[in-house]
């Protein structure tokens, strides 16, 4: 009995620190909050959404994913937030969620945007302005912006996701573990299962 | 692949085209009843709306 | 007296959970061949440090808990919620070594968020996010709600009667077949039926709404997995915002709704009982609460005037609240605009209906319909039985399928799901108050975690305290699980410790 009790208690202290490493890793970068460039920034529409109502607003961002054409309008999701000029694996940091805003315009101007932001690109910084619409009767009430000009500030580039080294040693120790013990339970399913061999799913 | 499940004799296989007429119609009774809902709900944001 | 449990009990839980860890492995194949096909190096290399992760874990397992012993009850309960936490501790491999994640604990969140189909996230810059990485998210919900041990009765074990213990340890208990592994089959031909119909649905309008075709497909595939499953996950920060169409929205509600509905319904209904649609407690009760809280928050917005016309409000108020209802957590508003623009009232009608959620035995989550069904119609009954005379009999009787006796027996269970339900919920909402968030908001989310919807007014963040992190994973494993499977693995525990 107290022999399992003191196992029961270094198993816990153990938990107990991986938790903590767990909980604490990365916050540290965390705690820096980003700086919209914008007034009013996306957060701040969203927040006071009347208070911007129906006013001419400018807004700067990174053109996330694609422009969705719809005739001769289209779609852009302009995002003013902590990763606006560089993404994560560009090293900028983790600077909590996106933040951004859907821009309705004319779709000669959506189509002069050349790089849209995603794992492996950041997208084009562009500035737009607008009527910003706390619940637009056009779009079932979205909050978006109906811009009317586009100027391009920043061209979007390509992002190369580098393989880390370490990972690829990781990666092989872990896979010639696997098949180790895939094979072990291979030869010891052969010897000791009941009656006909059993094939495992591999 | 784990051991084969002993068919049940005279069952017929879940994916036979016999049963695709009646598994359409049950997509398509479930579809109904959903849009039947919105469409209530529709009728409550109009007349919300006539109110207020 | 409590047993302790013997060393062949840990073998068979460790065998069985072994077996499923090595299921959670192979289903990283698929995003890791997503991964490759974009050429995204890096993800593709934390895919196979993930996958060879599981599979060490899973065959070790196995090979140290060698046993002939099939699994009893208690058994298949702890495997069904064990095997929840490895899967969340291995799972979320891929999250933390994309660099997204602000630590391990935030990747577990987003892992058990996963699994439980819930849909609240921690994720950083999910817009950049890699196609394979947004695989796995979506895949989670997936598999998730078809329950990870559906998956493995499908594929990975010898005996059905053990089988089906871990079946209904994961909350499932309904036999739509004798067999149970014809049941697990024919739950895959429903799901997989409307998974062709709903992607093709969605990836047709999303090109005609001007997405590219590679992007059209994924996101339609993506978008109909976080419907389906009532997970809520979308491929990036707008969620179903994105399309900006009434068409995308009205699919994506039916593909929601449908995929709140109990496998045994729809099996009903597929074969020839299709009246069962409008004589089942469950689609009553939630076709009654879904309007009644769409009403509630229907007019407090019309009130309000916060919406330009019908369609704007009809369009926001249906969205919000039949996701929330079905928990599965989309949204077409930014997750503050329940607070800046919905307001109190609205809020807490969509908390009611996520707190009620939807119908038993399906991807979804809350109380659940048949419950609110079954304590409505006790009350009438003591009602009943208080106005009749003495002597008299006053039984009741709902339809499920088939026609059930109302019995004490049923009532009682049902009542004590959903005082631990509620209790829950309160738990959680008092937390957040504790640390400062307001008390309607953090009613709000607590609520959505603990219903798995993952509709969130702002309080869940990357920046939120890491106790409130803590609780929420809780509250979405009890959740998810209905406790019962949570409360036998805590029993086993004990049992350990304190069994003779």
């Amino acid at each position: 009995m107290a022999l399992r009790r003191r196992h029961l208690g270094i198993v816990l202290v153990a938990l107990a620190i991986a938790v903590a490493l767990g909980l604490f890793g990365r916050t540290i970068s965390v705690a820096c909050a980003y700086v919209s460039p914008n007034t009013p920034s996306s957060t701040d529409l969203v927040e006071e959404p009347l208070r911007w109502d129906d006013r001419t607003v400018s807004f700067v961002g990174e053109v996330i994913g694609e422009a969705m054409v719809r005739g001769d309008m289209a779609w852009l999701h302009i995002n003013d937030d902590g990763y606006y000029l560089k993404n994560v694996e560009e090293g900028s940091g983790l600077h909590g969620y996106n933040a951004g805003m859907p821009v309705w315009l004319p779709a000669d101007l959506a189509r002069q945007v050349e790089v849209f932001g995603d794992y492996k690109h950041e997208g084009e910084v562009v500035e737009v302005r607008g009527t910003f619409n706390a619940a637009c009767a056009t779009h079932g009430g979205d909050m978006d912006i109906h811009a009317t000009e586009l100027v391009r500030v920043r061209p979007g580039h390509a992002v190369v996701d580098q393989v880390r080294p370490w990972k690829i040693a990781l990666a092989a120790g872990l896979a010639l573990l696997a098949l180790i013990l895939w094979w072990a339970q291979r030869v010891s399913g052969l010897t000791l299962e009941r009656g006909a061999v059993t094939r495992r799913t591999p | 692949m784990a051991e084969r499940i002993r068919r049940d004799e005279g069952y017929p296989s879940l994916t036979a085209r016999e049963h695709w007429g009646r598994y359409a119609l049950g997509v398509l009774t479930e579809t109904a009843f959903i849009l039947a809902l919105t469409l209530v709900a529709y009728g409550l944001a109009v007349l919300a709306m006539a109110i207020w | 007296m409590i047993v302790r449990p013997r060393r062949e009990d840990h073998l068979v839980i460790g065998k069985y959970t072994g077996k499923i860890i090595v299921g959670v492995g192979l289903l990283m194949l698929i995003p890791l061949a997503t991964s490759i096909a974009f050429a995204e190096w890096d993800t593709a290399v934390d895919f196979v440090i993930s996958i060879s992760a599981c599979l060490a874990f899973g065959m070790g397992t196995q090979l140290v808990c060698r046993t002939e012993r099939d699994l009893s009850w208690s058994h298949g309960f702890i495997v069904a919620s064990g095997s929840w936490i490895v899967a969340t501790i291995l799972g979320a491999l891929p999250h933390y070594l994309s660099g997204h994640e602000g630590s391990y604990l935030d990747a577990m969140f987003d892992v058990m968020s996963g699994y439980t189909t819930t849909g609240l996230y921690m994720l950083q810059d999910l817009d950049h996010a890699a196609m394979g990485l947004n695989m796995w998210r979506h895949l989670l919900t997936y598999a998730g709600g078809q329950g990870i041990v559906v998956i493995a009765l499908t594929f990975l074990f010898k005996g059905t009667s053990g089988a089906y213990k871990v079946y209904v340890g994961e909350g499932k208990d309904e036999r739509l077949l004798p067999n149970v592994v014809q049941t697990a089959r024919a739950i895959w031909l429903v799901s997989l039926t409307w998974l062709v119909l709903g992607t093709l649905a969605l990836f047709a309008t999303g090109a005609w709404l001007g997405q590219g075709p590679v992007r059209a497909f994924f996101h339609a595939m993506w978008v109909f997995m976080g419907a389906w499953s009532t997970g809520g996950f979308a491929p990036q920060s707008y969620n179903t915002m994105w399309f900006h169409s009434l068409l995308y929205e009205v699919i994506a509600a039916v593909i929601m709704i449908a995929g709140s509905f109990n496998f045994a319904l729809h099996w009903a209904v597929w074969t020839g009982k299709r009246r069962e649609i409008v004589r089942n407690v469950e689609t009553i009760s939630f076709a009654v609460t879904l309007t009644i809280t769409t009403l509630v928050a229907t007019f407090w917005l019309a009130k309000s005037g916060v919406y330009p016309d019908a369609m704007a409000l009809f369009r926001k108020a249906f969205y919000q609240l039949a996701s929330g209802h079905t928990t599965t957590g989309f949204a077409t508003i930014y997750s503050r605009a329940f607070v800046t623009q919905w307001g109190p009232v609205g809020m807490l009608a969509v908390t009611a209906a996520m707190a009620i959620g939807a119908s038993a035995c399906s991807t979804a989550g809350g109380i659940k319909g048949i419950r609110i069904g079954i304590i409505s119609k006790a009350i009438v009954q003591d009602i009943r039985r208080m106005i009749s005379p003495e002597s008299s009999v006053v039984r009741t009787k709902f339809h499920h399928v088939r026609d059930i006796w109302l019995d004490d027996g049923l009532v009682r269970t049902a009542m004590t799901v959903t005082v631990a339900y509620l209790s829950m919920y309160a738990f959680g909402a008092l937390l957040g108050t504790l640390f400062g968030y307001d008390f309607v908001q953090s009613a709000f989310e607590s609520v959505s975690a603990g219903s798995n919807t993952g509709l969130s007014c702002g309080v869940t963040s990357p920046f939120m305290p890491w106790l409130m992190k803590v609780v929420y994973i809780l509250q979405m494993w009890l959740g998810r699980l209905e406790f019962m499977s949570v409360f036998a693995l805590f029993g086993y525990g004990y049992a350990v410790v304190r069994g003779r």
